[in-house]
């Protein structure tokens, strides 16, 4: 996997902090600063100095050696990438920038002061990017203290502290950064004037030593937005059992979603920040929670939603946080008039398959959303999801031109109607039974029909092929 | 009949042709096959070469070229349809505009195109020559063998009068997802051969050349010549093909397995019926097996069959009364059932498969969006949900308004302002008549799919504060729909002056444009632009006295005048002094212009100062136009 796209040049650190370093020195010694002058490299070095009292012993530098085959894109080579983290937990628990799957086969080193140990991620949230990563400390590490966050405002200034390894003598880094505005979304983030990309993971504090967010491309999300999640996410990758199922694993509103177009929106004088509900799928949780198709979803747990275009969609996304069982209350406007409802996201329904190597296919029950999802235009039937190569159902007339295909919708088989799976693999039972020769097969393919017959004394029958 | 081919074209559809894949007119095929002589036992006689030379011409135009052969000596002549093809999008059966056509002995016609169709890929064209030319002999190409010796005669990668020999290699060859059986022949076939004969011993045509293996060696295939020749009556009386069917079903060839399992030895099995059709209304079923048409019995046991079926039916005359015989049931509750209807004749074609659509679009192009009219087909053709009525999105502009307003190719508008457009007429209508209130944001609802969707398009307005005046000729006028739509679009007033206030020319959907005013009652000083339309019928206005006086006015009075084509004279004709300013004008026309002094230039499109002025040859070229004075009004105040 790709973990960083950009390598940073970790030996530049210490020249770009030394010229900074040195800059301020000089000024400093500069006997002819007026006393104005100097209050401000005072407030400079005092802010710094908050910055890396506060943030202790919970700073973490991590250095991941990259292999050529763990990266995608042309450009492949092996390399070192660093960036920075946080400790969470005494235990171990870190916080590390990006999204590392499990399964990564880099070696992750993490420094936290002058020890270092090797990281294994434990647990990744793809809507913010970051991944809990897991050390085992011989002694109980010092989490970062994210008790009392603040905010940012937009042209004040934020501190940026981050570590480093042996190679610079395990130094903290300081960078002075302006807060240049406040970026909206369920996560906001401070937009901050430019930092090195080694920046990256690291606590982003006020002048007063306040933490405020983490550093990111090239701003800091917002601490106070984030904890909550941050807590839930730890929970996960401490395997604590809460009650509650994993995030975005299958968890399910029901519904299609779109947002509103703003000039749609602006002349009939409803909310930007909108999304239709174009399908609602009958026995679904927005559906149980009285809500139908054209439906259009203005609030979420009592927040309005925010921003407008594709980025409503993603707003409401982060901020339903789904996981089966989560609790949910919508306000949507119905005909001019707002309607509230309420309910617990479910478990999304997978519909059952089935495998008729016989025939050479895979079906799967239809269901509304397979409906929708595949333009169906009959659903009293089994959606093929599979067509095996060399077996009768692929082999027809022509070279190249299977007799079925994927999305065709099963009606009979060998004259047998197949409105559910059941009555198909009745259907099937028949034809393993009564091995017929050829095989009549009815389907709906698009808006039109057909009607084929397979031969059944062709194909790999003993073998999934393909 | 039925469009029984259809089946064929559901296949392509739901299966990206393995054809599709292989094969490809030998007009787009790359250049690197290689010229093969196949070993022949015996030379082809003189008297066949001096016979058949005379009777290929070879083709070109702006945009490709291929070969051709004269069928009668007052100058028509067979070709493939994508031979000469135009490339206009709005309207795609319109052919290449500048075709000419070389004899072999060198002298050069322009022609014009009958008919034009791409599958069957067959184009009828006719020049006009002083002298009687030498038309080919047909062969019965019903009564062909494999194996049959055959030559072709065409002018590949652009070398005239080359012949090459083979044998026919395949009679019934269906794989190419074509409407008829194709020839295949191992005679050398490469780009350029493209609507040329193939010959067989005696110098007789067997068919027309027109796909070669992309990537093979010595496989070309040939059109059947009875079935271009099914076509010939249809291009001179209708411009197109016009097919015979009742719509809609599909069918089926009995193949082994299928005559099997549902027990009968022969006929054609009618695998879909459309619900509510003719078809259906005539009371035909899926499932029916046809084994009789008209007391003779029908069958087909492979495609080939089928096609050749298929075929016989498509090319009787619509309206001709057709029996059928199907037979309905299964086991002991089999029955045979007669059917009497009519044949009818298949409308314009969507775009599917090799055709390329018949039906025009209507495009606001400052919109940013094409629609165009529904059919039967595109419902089966595109997945669109049934019984939604409503006009087709065929083209959505990237960064347009109306890609702004998420409008998608293949959605259907249902509404516009809150209105049901069921027809492209009410479309217009009414999409027109906000966007000439400049309705900052025009709602529509849309159907994708399975999906109900609302949104608004917001036009940009441009002109919204400009006044156009637009002057048509009563006659023979051009682009007037176009110009008055986008315009429209643009956000401008317009009023239509006609030289008596009668109503102009009719646009694309055959409606009168009206016009608001006479040419007497035009008083410049009300407008921005004073814009003169094109068309042969403008000719007429160069000695119009009052749109002379027009002329002089709208320079006098520093407003822009902008003018079409032949039109675009009359800055020339009508300027108080010798006119100073550039312009441009359709050829024909250039040389008067250069004889009254005028600085032509001979652009698509010339703007200098107060004066535009556009040759008009195409509509891309007056949407330039279109812009140019819209940019040339932002250096002038708003009145």
């Amino acid at each position: 996997m790709n973990l960083i796209s950009t390598i940073s040049l970790p030996r530049c650190i210490p020249f770009l902090t030394a010229a900074i370093f040195l800059a301020q020195g000089c000024a400093h010694r500069n006997q002819k600063l007026s006393p104005s002058e100097r209050r401000v490299f005072q407030a400079y070095e005092q802010a710094a100095e908050f910055a890396q009292n506060r943030v202790g012993d919970s700073l973490v530098h991590f250095r991941v050696e990259q292999s050529a085959a763990s990266q995608s894109g042309r450009d492949r080579r092996p390399g070192t990438v660093s960036f920075a983290g946080i400790v969470l937990t005494e235990e171990g628990h870190l916080l590390a920038p990006f999204t590392i799957r499990p399964e990564t086969t880099d070696r992750i080193e993490a420094w936290i002061g002058e020890q270092s140990y090797l990281a294994r991620p434990l647990k990744y949230d793809e809507s913010v990017g970051m991944t809990i990563m897991k050390v085992e400390p011989n002694l109980p590490l010092t989490p970062i203290n994210m008790d009392a966050l603040k905010d940012l405002r937009a042209g004040e200034h934020a501190v940026v502290v981050i570590g480093s390894d042996e190679e610079s003598e395990f130094s903290r880094f300081t960078f002075f950064a302006i807060c240049q505005g406040v970026i909206e979304g369920r996560y906001r983030q401070f937009s901050l004037s430019p930092t090195p990309n080694q920046t990256r993971g690291a606590p982003v504090f006020n002048v007063h030593g306040d933490l405020v967010g983490l550093a990111s491309q090239s701003n800091a999300w917002a601490l106070s937005d984030l904890r909550e999640d941050l807590a839930e996410l730890l929970d996960e990758a401490k395997g604590r059992t809460t009650g509650r199922s994993p995030r975005n694993e299958n968890a399910w509103f029901g519904a299609t979603l779109t947002p509103i177009n703003r000039d749609y929106a602006r002349a009939n004088d409803l909310p930007r920040s909108a999304l239709w509900l174009l399908s609602v799928f009958e026995g679904s949780p927005a559906y149980d929670a009285g809500f139908r198709s054209g439906d259009l979803v203005v609030a979420l747990n009592g927040e309005p939603l925010r921003l407008s275009g594709s980025r409503v969609y993603q707003y409401f996304m982060q901020a339903l946080r789904p996981r089966v069982g989560a609790p949910f209350s919508v306000t949507a406007i119905r005909d001019g008039k707002e309607v509230h409802g309420k309910g617990v996201l479910t478990l999304r329904p997978e519909p059952r398959t089935l495998r008729a190597e016989d025939l050479g296919i895979s079906v799967s029950e239809i269901n509304d959303m397979l409906v929708v999802q595949h333009n169906l235009f009959e659903n009293q039937g089994v959606l093929i999801t599979e067509v095996d190569r060399g077996s009768p159902a692929a082999t027809g007339r022509q070279f190249g031109r299977n007799l079925l295909l994927p999305r065709d919708v099963i009606t009979s088989l060998a004259g047998r109607p197949t409105p559910t799976l059941a009555a198909f693999g009745e259907a099937l039972d028949y034809i393993r039974r009564e091995r017929p020769e050829a095989v009549l097969v009815e389907f709906q393919r698009g808006p039109t029909a057909g009607l084929e017959a397979l031969n059944m004394r062709i194909g790999d029958r003993d073998s999934a092929s393909n | 009949m039925n469009k029984f081919h259809f089946l064929s074209i559901l296949v392509c559809l739901a299966l990206p042709g393995l054809a599709q894949q292989l094969f490809s007119p030998t007009l787009d095929a790359p250049l690197e096959g290689t010229l093969q002589t196949p070993e022949f036992s015996s030379d082809i006689p003189a008297e066949i070469i001096a016979k058949v030379d005379p009777s290929v011409v070879s083709i070109q135009h702006e945009r490709a070229g291929g070969t051709g052969f004269i069928i009668s000596e007052d100058g028509y002549i067979l070709t493939n349809g994508h031979v000469v093809q135009g490339d206009d999008q709005e309207d795609p059966s319109r052919p290449a505009r500048t075709i000419t056509v070389v004899l072999h002995n060198d002298l050069k016609y322009p022609a014009s195109v009958i008919g034009l169709s791409l599958d069957p890929d067959v184009a009828l064209l006719k020049i006009n020559a002083p002298m009687k030319l030498r038309p080919v002999e047909f062969a019965d190409s019903h009564k062909v063998s494999v194996g049959q010796r055959s030559f072709a005669v065409g002018t590949p990668i652009g070398l005239r009068r080359t012949f090459t020999s083979g044998i026919l290699s395949n009679i019934e060859r269906t794989d190419l997802g074509t409407e008829t059986v194709v020839f295949q022949t191992d005679a050398a076939i490469n780009q350029g051969n493209s609507g040329g004969p193939l010959f067989d011993q005696q110098g007789r045509v067997l068919g027309i050349n027109t796909y070669g293996g992309r990537g093979t060696n010595n496989i070309g295939f040939t059109i059947p010549i009875h079935v271009a020749r099914d076509m010939i009556d249809d291009f001179k009386e209708h411009g197109r093909f016009v097919r015979s069917l009742i719509p809609l079903f599909f069918t089926s060839d009995l193949y082994d397995e299928l005559a099997r399992v549902l027990d009968v030895e022969r006929g054609i099995l009618i695998s879909y019926v459309m619900k509510h059709s003719s078809a259906w209304e005539a009371g035909l079923r899926s499932g029916d097996i046809l084994v009789e048409v008209d007391g003779e019995p029908v069958s087909a046991g492979n495609r080939a069959e089928l096609l050749n079926f298929e075929w016989k039916h498509t090319v009787r005359p619509p309206g001709e009364t057709i029996r059928l015989k199907v037979l309905r049931g299964n086991g002991e509750a089999r029955h045979e059932v007669e059917i009497e209807t009519v044949l009818e004749p298949l409308g314009p074609l969507p775009q599917f498969a090799r055709h390329r659509g018949e039906i025009p679009e209507y495009r606001y192009a400052f919109v940013g969006l094409g629609v165009k009219s529904q059919s039967m087909l595109h419902h089966v053709i595109h997945a669109l949900p049934q019984g939604v009525e409503g006009v087709l999105v065929k083209f959505v502009e990237d960064n347009s308004t109306a890609s702004k307003a998420d409008i998608q190719p293949f959605d259907i508008i249902t509404h516009v302002a809150g209105q049901p457009v069921t027809s492209l007429r009410e479309f217009q209508e009414t999409f027109e008549a906000e966007l000439q209130k400049r309705n900052p944001a025009i709602e529509v609802n849309l159907v994708r799919r399975k999906l109900n969707i609302r949104t608004a398009i917001a036009p940009d307005y441009l002109m919204q504060h400009r006044h156009v005046a637009l002057i048509s000729a009563s006659e023979n006028s051009e682009y007037v729909d176009l110009m008055r739509r986008e315009l429209l679009a643009l956000g401008a007033k317009i009023t239509v002056y006609t030289e008596d206030g009668h109503p102009v020319s009719r646009d694309l959907l055959d409606r009168p444009l009206y016009a608001d005013a006479a040419l007497k009652d035009l008083e410049v000083e009300n407008y921005d632009v004073v814009l003169f339309a094109g068309g042969s019928g403008a000719r007429a206005l160069w000695e119009n006295e009052e749109a002379l006086r027009v002329v002089r006015d709208t320079i006098e009075a520093k407003r822009h005048l902008a003018a079409v084509g032949t039109a675009a004279m009359l800055p020339v004709l009508g300027s108080p002094e010798p006119l100073e300013e550039k312009i441009t004008t359709n050829r024909e026309d250039s040389a008067i212009a250069v004889s009254r002094g005028a600085n032509y230039t001979g652009k698509d499109v010339e703007s200098d100062k107060l004066v535009h002025t556009t040759t008009g040859q195409e509509r891309d070229v007056v949407r330039e136009f279109l812009t140019t004075i819209y940019q040339a009004t932002l250096r002038t105040p708003v009145r």
